[in-house]
C-alpha cells in the first residue's frame, strides 16, 4: 500500500509487460497498452463501475474485476486464459439469460457491445434457461424509445445523466434480479423528463436500451461497427484515438 | 400530507443522507410510499426524484405499492418453516381470503414474507407493521387475526403480543464478566490514543463479522488515515439467517456495546459514533435510546467524557429497512448515507474512505462488547483464552432442531460436537455453521471445531435431526440469496436466481445430471467473479449440499440423464396466445 | 363448394390414417384420413399442426423494427415479408411514392426473391415426384434422387437459386432475413460492380430458366389426362395485377375471377382489402380459412399463387414469358385452369419472367441511385400487399401516436390456399384412395396435391383467437411417444 509506482512500473498480463501510470487500474492500463480485456459497464469518460464484472481477471491467483482492481507493479494477471475466459462466457449468457435480446431485430445489432463482447467470448447459446422478463417499453417521449428488454443495467445512462448531463434522468431501483431502470419523473414516463436528443446519456447505452426513434436500419446490417472489425479490435483503436 | 412530509423532512435538518431514516418514517405513517410522496421527499431534499424511487425500491420494508393497512410479513428462515410457520402462515392467508403477496379487497391487511427476523430460538415469528410477535402458535395467529380485523392499531395491541424471551444458555468470557459502566473507557483513556490501539492488538482479537480481519490493524489504519472526521460504526445490522446474538447483546449487554464504541472512537479520535440496527430489531430501540441518553446524564458520551479533555463521543443510531446485504460494511455505509445498499469498490477501504468518506472503523456488535472487556481487563486476560489464530469465545445462535435453542458462548476451538450435546441436539444429520453462507456439516465433520482454523462461523447455528431433508433446507437458502442480492453486479444478480431455479426443479424431482453441473458451476461463477460477500459465499451451502450430501441430490433427479423440461410451463406462451387458461390448456404429470 | 370429405358423419369406428409429416414443404402440417373397414373415404383433412402467433410478437413493438422483425416468420420467403412490411409501413411515414432507386431496388430484391424461391420449390421439392413418378421408390424419390437421374437439370436448378440469393444478398445486405428495406425506401442501392456481376450471369439464368418452363410443358403435354385431373377442384381466384392490367408481382391493386374467369371484382385499392376478405377460424386446425366477403364461406374461398395470377393478369410483359403463358393458356381454351399440376408449370414461366423482369431492372441506372428514402405525413395505419412466391401476401399495421405498433395482421398465400388446398385433397382421396388400402405410394399422391400448391405452412400458422392445443411427445428418433390433445372437438 505505500510503495509509490515508478513512472516505468509495469505489471505481467499474459506474459506481458504492461506499464501502468500511478492510479490506472488494471484495465485502464491494458487498453492504452493496446491490450484488450473484454468489459460492459466501462467508459473511458467515467469513474470504473466494476457492476459487469465481464472483465474479470486473475490477479497474482485470485480473480477480480479489472477495471476497479488498481494496477500494481510485479502483479501477474492472466487475462485469455481459458478458465477467465470461461467465467467471462458465463456471464454473458448470464445477462442474456435475464433480458430479453432478440438480435436479428434489434437495431443495435452490429453495434452492440453485448453482441460484440459475445462473440469474442464465443458465445453460441444462452446456455441458461431464459427468464423473460417483462419489460414494457417507455415510447411515450417524441424522439426516444426505451426498450428496457435490453437493458443490462450497466450505470452508464445513470452516470451520464448524472455526472455530465446534470439532470439525473436515469437511475436505478428495485433490487437483485427485479432491479431495473426508472426515469426521473413521477409518471414514470420519459416524456415527462428533461431529457434531449444530444444529452450524454443518449450516446453511452452499450446496448440498445436507448434508441433515436424513427432511426430504424438506416445503415444495413453487416456494415456496423462490429461486422466489420471485431470489439478487440475496436476497442483499442478508440483508446488511442482517445 | 405534503405538511406533514415539511415537518418530517425538517426534523432530520433536511439532510438528504438521512433518506433512508425519513422513508421509514413515511412507512410508519402512510403505510406505503407513493409516487407523489417521492416528488415531495425529492423536491424537500432537493434531490432527483428518480435517486429517491431508487432508494425507497431497494429496501424489503418500503412498499412503492399500497399494502394493506395492516402489512404482516412471515419470517421465512428455514428454522421458521421447521417450526410450522408456512402452516400458520396459511392459516391466516386462508382467514382473510388473500394470497402471498396480495391486498384484501377492503385493503386492510396484506401477508408476505421476510428473511430471518433473527427470533430463530422462538420461531415462528412475523413482522406486523414492523413490529416483532414470536413464539406463533393457531391461538397466537388467531389473536392477531381478530386485532387486525378489527382495525386495532398495532401500538395498542396487548404486550403479552410482542415479549421477547431471552434464551442466554451458555455464559463464558464475555457473556459473563461483569463491568461498571465507564471501566473500559477509564481503562482505555489512560492508555492513551495508541495504548488503547496497541492494547486491542495485542489481544489478537479478530472481527465477529465473519471475515476475521485484526480489529487492532482496523483501528490503527483508520486512526492514521488522514480525514477531516472520524466515525465508529456499529454493526448491528445482524441479518444472517439463523443468528440472533446481537440481539441480546443489544440488551442486557448494550452498556458494553456503546462502551465499546466509546473506546474505538478514543482510540481512533472519532467524535461520533452510529449503531446501525436492522429495521427487524425495532423493538430494541427505545431501550437503546434510553441507554444511550442515561450515558450522556452519566458523563459517558458527549463532550469531554470522564472529564477528559478532548475526549468527545456521542452515538446516534439509524435503523435498516428489510435489506441482508447491509451488514456487509460498505453497503452498510452507503445506506447510513441514505442511499442504496450496494457495496462498494475496493480499494479504497471503510478504514480511509468509510462513512462521508472519512476515515470509519465499522465493527460487529459483539466486537464492541470484546472490546470494551479488553479495554478494561487487558490483552492477555483474552488472549489466554480460545486458539493461537482465534483468541477469545465466539457466541453462538443455536436453533433447529434442538431441545434449548438460545445463545451460547464458548472458547474458540470448541467442537461442533459440543455445542450439539450443550444444547440437547440428537439424531443431528447436518449443522449450518455461520448460517447460509457459511459452512454445511455433516455427521462425520462434529468433531471439527470452531475457529478461523477450521469452521469459521458468525455466529448462527442451525441444527437440522435426521427427519429433515437437506435438499429443502438448501432450497431455502438459495430463495434466501436470490431475494436479498442487491443485483449490483451480473454474477449475483442473475447467479442467485439461476441457482434458486435450477435447485428448485432438483427439488421438484424434475433434476437431472447436468443441473447437478450447472449448480457446481454456478457457485463456482458466484464465488469467483461476485462483487461482495454476498455473492462470494452464496453458492457455499449448495456446494457443501452436492459435496457432503450428494446421495440426497442423487435420490431426488429424474432418471433420465439428460435436461428435464417442464412441458406445461413450456406451453405457457401458446396459452397466453390462444387466450386460454382453461383446464383443458394444461397438461397433467400423468399425460391422459 | 365445399365438400362432405370434411366432416365424417359419424366418425365412430372408423379408422385414422395419418401423413405426418407432410415432406418436402416448408414448415410442420399432418394430414389426416378416416377410413371404413372398406377403405371407403369418410373425411380428409390437412392440419396445421405448428403454432407462431407472430402477429402478438409484433404488437408493442416500434414499426421500424417490423420489416426486420416479421421477415424471422419464415427462412424460405423472408424477403416477402420484409417488403410487404415495409410497403404497408410506407404508408405510416408518408411515403406514398417510393424515390425511384428505392423502387427498383425493392423490385430487383423481390423478382430475385421470386426466382430463388420457385427454383428451390420445383427442383428440389416437386420435381422427384413428377421426374421419377408419384409411386417411386420413396428412398430415391428426392432432391439426390433427381441429381442421380438429371444431373445436369438438378444443377441447373441449384444455379438458379443460388443467383436468385445473390440478387437478395446485394439488395437486402444478406442472403437471408436482409435489412435492405425500410420503411420509405430501402438502406442500399446496388453498385455498379454488383449490378455488372448480376448481368453476366443473366444468359445463363434465362437459358436455364426456358429449359425449365419446356420440361415442365413437355410433362405436361405426355400425361396430359392426369395432370389435367389430379386433385382438379374450380373455384374463384385472387391476386394483384398491375395498375395496367399487366402481371405485377411486387405492387398493384386487387382483382378476383370466378371459377369460370368471370371478373368479380378489379381495381381494388389493398388498403380495402379487409372489406373484400373475412377469415374463418375452424376448430382442427391452426390455420384460418379466407373468404371473398361477398360470395360467404361456402362459396367464397379462392386460390392464390402462380396459377391463379398467370391467368387472373392480362398479360406478363415480358416476352418469353408470355409466349409460354400463351401455351398453358390453350390447354382449355377461353377457360380458366384449375388443375393443381399446372401450378408447377405456372411457377416456371414466372421464374422465367422473374428472369426478364431482373434484366430489365438491371439496365435502369436508377437502381444505382442515391435518393433512397422518401417521406411524407404521418399515417397511423397501412395495409402491404404483394404477391409472394406462394401468392397474395398481405401485412396489415395500425401505429399509435407513440410509434408502437398496436395492430398486426398477416395473411399469407398459404392461408388464400387453405381450403383449395383441402378440397384438393379430398379430390385425389376420391380419385385415387378410395376403396383401396392405403400404401405409401398411395399416401404420396395426397402430398403430390399439397406440394403443387408450394405451401409453407410455418408462415401461415400465426392466427389468434381461441384455438386448440395438441402437444406430441416424440422420441430421438421421430416416433410418437404420447399426443395429448386439450381440445374435446378435435375430431368434431
Amino acid at each position: 500500500m505505500t510503495d509509490t509506482p515508478e513512472a516505468d512500473a509495469t505489471f505481467q498480463l499474459d506474459g506481458h509487460d504492461v506499464p501502468f501510470e500511478p492510479g490506472q487500474t488494471i484495465l485502464q492500463a491494458a487498453l492504452a497498452a493496446g491490450k484488450y480485456i473484454p468489459y460492459l459497464c466501462f467508459h473511458r469518460e467515467f469513474h470504473p463501475h466494476g457492476s459487469c464484472k465481464v472483465c474479470t481477471v486473475k490477479v497474482n491467483g485470485r480473480t477480480g474485476a479489472s477495471c476497479t482492481t488498481p494496477a500494481r507493479p510485479g502483479d501477474v494477471v492472466e487475462s485469455e486464459t481459458e478458465e477467465i475466459r470461461d467465467l467471462r462466457r458465463h456471464l454473458v449468457q448470464f445477462l442474456f439469460t435475464e433480458g430479453n435480446h432478440f438480435c436479428p431485430s434489434c437495431e443495435q445489432s452490429g453495434n452492440c457491445t453485448l453482441q460484440a463482447v459475445g462473440y469474442d467470448l464465443g458465445v453460441t447459446t444462452g446456455h441458461y434457461v431464459p427468464l423473460f422478463p417483462n419489460r414494457p417499453l417507455d415510447a411515450s417521449h417524441p424522439e426516444v424509445l426505451l426498450d428496457f428488454n435490453r437493458c443490462i443495467l450497466c450505470e452508464l445512462c445513470v452516470r451520464a445523466s448524472t455526472l455530465v448531463d446534470h439532470k439525473s434522468v436515469f437511475a436505478l431501483s428495485g433490487r437483485g434480479i427485479d432491479k431495473h431502470l426508472v426515469v426521473n419523473a413521477e409518471s414514470g414516463r420519459l416524456a415527462d423528463t428533461n431529457l434531449a436528443v444530444d444529452d450524454k446519456a443518449m450516446s453511452v447505452c452499450p446496448v440498445g436500451v436507448i434508441q433515436r426513434k424513427r432511426r430504424g436500419f438506416l445503415v444495413p446490417i453487416g456494415k456496423r461497427t462490429y461486422d466489420e472489425r471485431p470489439i478487440r479490435e475496436v476497442a483499442v483503436d478508440r483508446e488511442k484515438e482517445a | 400530507m405534503n405538511h406533514d412530509l415539511t415537518a418530517l423532512v425538517g426534523r432530520h435538518g433536511g439532510d438528504g443522507s438521512r433518506l433512508v431514516q425519513i422513508l421509514r418514517e413515511v412507512m410508519a405513517v402512510e403505510g406505503w410510499i407513493s409516487p407523489p410522496t417521492i416528488t415531495e421527499l425529492a423536491r424537500l431534499l432537493h434531490l432527483s426524484r428518480a435517486h429517491v424511487e431508487g432508494v425507497a425500491g431497494f429496501y424489503a420494508f418500503f412498499a412503492t405499492t399500497p399494502h394493506g393497512r395492516f402489512r404482516v410479513l412471515f419470517s421465512d428462515n428455514v428454522t421458521d418453516v421447521m417450526a410450522g410457520s408456512h402452516e400458520l402462515r396459511k392459516r391466516m392467508l386462508d382467514s382473510f381470503r388473500i394470497e402471498l403477496g396480495e391486498v384484501s379487497r377492503d385493503g386492510l391487511v396484506s401477508v408476505g414474507a421476510t428473511s430471518c427476523t433473527g427470533l430463530c430460538d422462538q420461531g415462528p415469528a412475523l413482522l406486523v407493521n414492523g413490529h416483532a410477535i414470536a413464539r406463533l402458535t393457531p391461538a397466537r395467529i388467531g389473536a392477531i387475526t381478530s386485532l387486525i380485523r378489527a382495525g386495532s392499531p398495532v401500538e395498542q395491541w396487548p404486550d403479552n403480543l410482542f415479549t421477547i424471551d431471552h434464551h442466554v444458555e451458555r455464559k463464558d468470557l464475555l457473556l459473563g464478566t461483569e463491568l461498571a459502566p465507564g471501566a473500559g473507557i477509564d481503562a482505555a483513556s489512560g492508555r492513551g490514543r495508541a495504548g488503547t490501539v496497541a492494547e486491542i492488538e495485542a489481544s489478537l482479537l479478530r472481527g465477529r463479522g465473519g471475515a476475521g480481519f485484526s480489529t487492532g490493524a482496523k483501528w490503527k489504519a483508520c486512526a492514521a488515515a488522514p480525514g477531516e472526521q472520524r466515525y465508529v460504526v456499529c454493526n448491528a445490522d445482524e441479518g444472517e439467517p439463523g443468528t440472533f446474538k446481537d440481539r441480546e447483546l443489544l440488551r442486557e449487554w448494550a452498556p458494553l456495546v456503546v462502551e465499546g464504541m466509546t473506546v474505538a472512537g478514543w482510540a481512533v479520535g472519532a467524535h461520533k459514533g452510529l449503531i446501525y440496527l436492522r429495521g427487524e430489531y425495532l423493538f430494541l430501540l427505545p431501550a437503546l435510546e434510553a441507554l444511550l441518553e442515561e450515558r450522556r446524564r452519566a458523563g459517558l458520551l458527549g463532550a469531554g467524557i470522564r472529564g477528559v479533555p478532548g475526549f468527545d463521543f456521542d452515538v446516534e443510531i439509524h435503523l435498516g429497512a428489510g435489506a441482508y446485504v447491509c451488514g456487509e460494511e460498505s453497503a452498510l455505509l452507503e445506506s447510513l448515507e441514505g442511499k442504496r445498499g450496494i457495496p462498494r469498490n475496493r480499494p479504497p477501504y471503510p478504514v480511509t474512505h468509510g462513512y462521508r468518506q472519512q476515515p470509519t472503523v465499522v465493527n460487529n456488535v459483539e466486537t464492541l462488547v470484546a472490546a470494551a472487556l479488553i479495554a478494561a481487563r487487558g490483552a492477555d486476560w483474552f488472549r489466554a483464552v480460545g486458539t493461537p489464530k482465534s483468541a477469545g469465545t465466539k457466541i453462538h445462535s443455536v436453533s433447529g432442531d434442538v431441545a434449548r435453542p438460545g445463545i451460547y458462548e464458548f472458547p474458540f476451538g470448541t467442537s461442533i460436537r459440543t455445542l450439539l450435546t450443550a444444547a440437547g441436539a440428537t439424531k443431528t444429520q447436518a449443522v449450518m455453521v455461520g448460517g447460509p453462507s457459511g459452512v454445511l456439516v455433516s455427521a462425520s465433520e462434529f468433531d471439527r471445531r470452531v475457529a478461523f482454523e477450521d469452521v469459521p462461523s458468525a455466529g448462527a447455528f442451525m441444527v437440522f435431526d435426521d427427519s429433515r431433508d437437506v435438499l429443502s433446507v438448501l432450497d431455502n437458502f438459495a430463495h434466501f440469496f436470490a431475494h436479498e442480492s442487491c443485483g449490483f453486479c451480473t454474477p449475483c444478480r442473475v447467479g442467485t436466481t439461476v441457482q434458486r431455479q435450477i435447485l428448485g426443479r432438483v427439488v421438484a424431482g424434475k433434476g437431472s445430471r447436468r443441473d447437478v453441473d450447472e449448480l457446481l458451476q454456478v457457485s463456482r461463477l458466484l464465488k469467483a467473479t461476485s462483487h461482495c460477500g454476498l455473492g462470494h459465499t452464496a453458492g457455499n451451502a449448495v456446494l457443501d449440499g452436492l459435496t457432503k450430501f450428494r446421495p440426497a441430490f442423487d435420490r431426488r433427479l429424474s432418471s433420465l440423464d439428460v435436461p428435464t423440461f417442464d412441458l406445461d410451463a413450456a406451453l405457457a406462451p401458446a396459452r397466453e396466445a390462444t387466450a386460454r387458461d382453461d383446464a383443458g390448456a394444461h397438461l397433467d404429470e400423468e399425460g391422459p | 363448394m365445399t365438400s362432405s370429405l370434411e366432416k365424417a358423419k359419424d366418425p365412430t369406428g372408423l379408422r385414422r390414417v395419418v401423413i405426418e409429416p407432410v415432406s418436402r414443404v416448408e414448415g410442420h402440417g399432418k394430414v389426416t384420413i378416416l377410413l371404413d373397414a372398406a377403405n371407403k373415404v369418410h373425411q380428409v383433412r390437412l392440419h396445421i399442426v405448428e403454432f407462431r402467433g407472430f402477429e402478438r410478437f409484433i404488437q408493442g413493438r416500434p414499426y421500424w423494427e417490423v420489416p426486420v422483425m416479421v421477415q424471422r416468420l419464415c427462412g424460405i420467403c423472408p424477403v416477402s415479408h420484409h417488403l410487404a412490411a415495409s410497403k404497408a409501413l410506407d404508408r405510416v411515414v408518408g411515403a406514398h411514392t417510393l424515390t425511384p432507386t428505392a423502387d427498383r431496388v425493392r423490385r430487383l430484391m423481390h423478382y430475385g426473391q421470386i426466382l430463388q424461391s420457385h427454383a428451390l420449390h420445383f427442383y428440389h421439392l416437386s420435381s422427384p415426384d413428377l421426374l421419377l413418378g408419384f409411386e417411386s421408390e420413396v428412398a430415391r424419390r428426392n432432391v439426390v434422387g433427381v441429381l442421380a437421374a438429371y444431373p445436369e437439370l438438378a444443377k441447373q436448378g441449384v444455379m438458379l437459386r443460388k443467383f436468385g440469393q445473390e440478387v437478395i444478398r446485394i439488395t437486402a445486405g444478406k442472403r437471408v432475413h436482409g435489412t435492405g428495406s425500410i420503411p420509405g425506401g430501402v438502406n442500399k442501392a446496388v453498385s455498379e460492380a454488383e449490378r455488372d456481376e448480376l448481368q453476366r450471369a443473366l444468359p445463363d439464368v434465362i437459358a436455364w430458366a426456358r429449359t425449365g418452363v419446356a420440361l415442365v410443358t413437355e410433362l405436361f403435354a405426355k400425361d396430359r389426362a392426369t395432370y389435367e385431373r389430379f386433385g382438379t377442384v374450380r373455384s374463384n381466384i385472387l391476386s394483384l395485377v398491375g395498375r395496367d392490367g399487366k402481371l405485377d408481382l411486387y405492387d398493384g391493386v386487387l382483382r378476383a375471377r370466378d371459377a369460370d374467369g368471370k371478373i368479380l371484382f378489379d381495381g381494388v385499392d389493398v388498403q380495402g382489402y379487409d372489406a373484400l376478405i373475412k377469415e374463418n377460424v375452424r376448430s382442427w386446425s391452426y390455420m384460418k380459412f379466407p373468404f371473398l366477403t361477398a360470395l360467404g364461406p361456402e362459396a367464397g374461398w379462392y386460390k392464390v399463387g402462380p396459377l391463379a395470377r398467370i391467368q387472373n393478369c392480362d398479360s406478363l410483359g415480358t416476352p418469353l414469358a408470355d409466349a409460354a403463358r400463351d401455351e398453358l393458356l390453350a390447354v382449355t381454351p377461353g377457360k380458366l385452369v384449375h388443375a393443381p399440376l399446372a401450378f408447377h408449370w405456372a411457377r416456371m414461366i414466372e421464374l422465367l419472367h422473374s428472369a426478364e423482369v431482373i434484366e430489365r431492372l438491371l439496365a435502369d441506372p436508377a437502381l444505382l441511385g442515391t435518393d433512397l428514402v422518401a417521406s411524407g405525413p404521418r399515417g397511423t395505419m397501412g395495409v402491404g400487399v404483394i404477391e409472394a412466391p406462394r401468392g397474395t401476401l398481405i401485412h396489415h399495421y395500425e401505429v399509435d401516436e407513440q410509434d408502437l405498433v398496436t395492430m398486426c395482421n398477416l395473411i399469407v398465400s398459404t392461408t388464400h390456399n387453405n381450403q383449395a388446398m383441402n378440397e384438393a385433397i379430398r379430390e385425389v382421396a376420391r380419385q385415387y384412395l378410395d376403396g383401396h388400402e392405403p400404401t405409401e405410394g398411395l399416401l404420396n399422391h395426397i402430398e403430390v396435391a399439397i406440394r403443387a400448391f408450394d405451401p409453407c405452412l410455418s408462415c401461415a400458422t400465426h392466427a389468434l383467437g381461441k384455438m386448440p392445443l395438441e402437444v406430441e411427445i416424440l422420441d430421438a428418433e421421430g416416433a410418437l411417444v404420447e399426443r395429448l390433445v386439450r381440445e374435446g372437438e378435435h375430431l368434431g
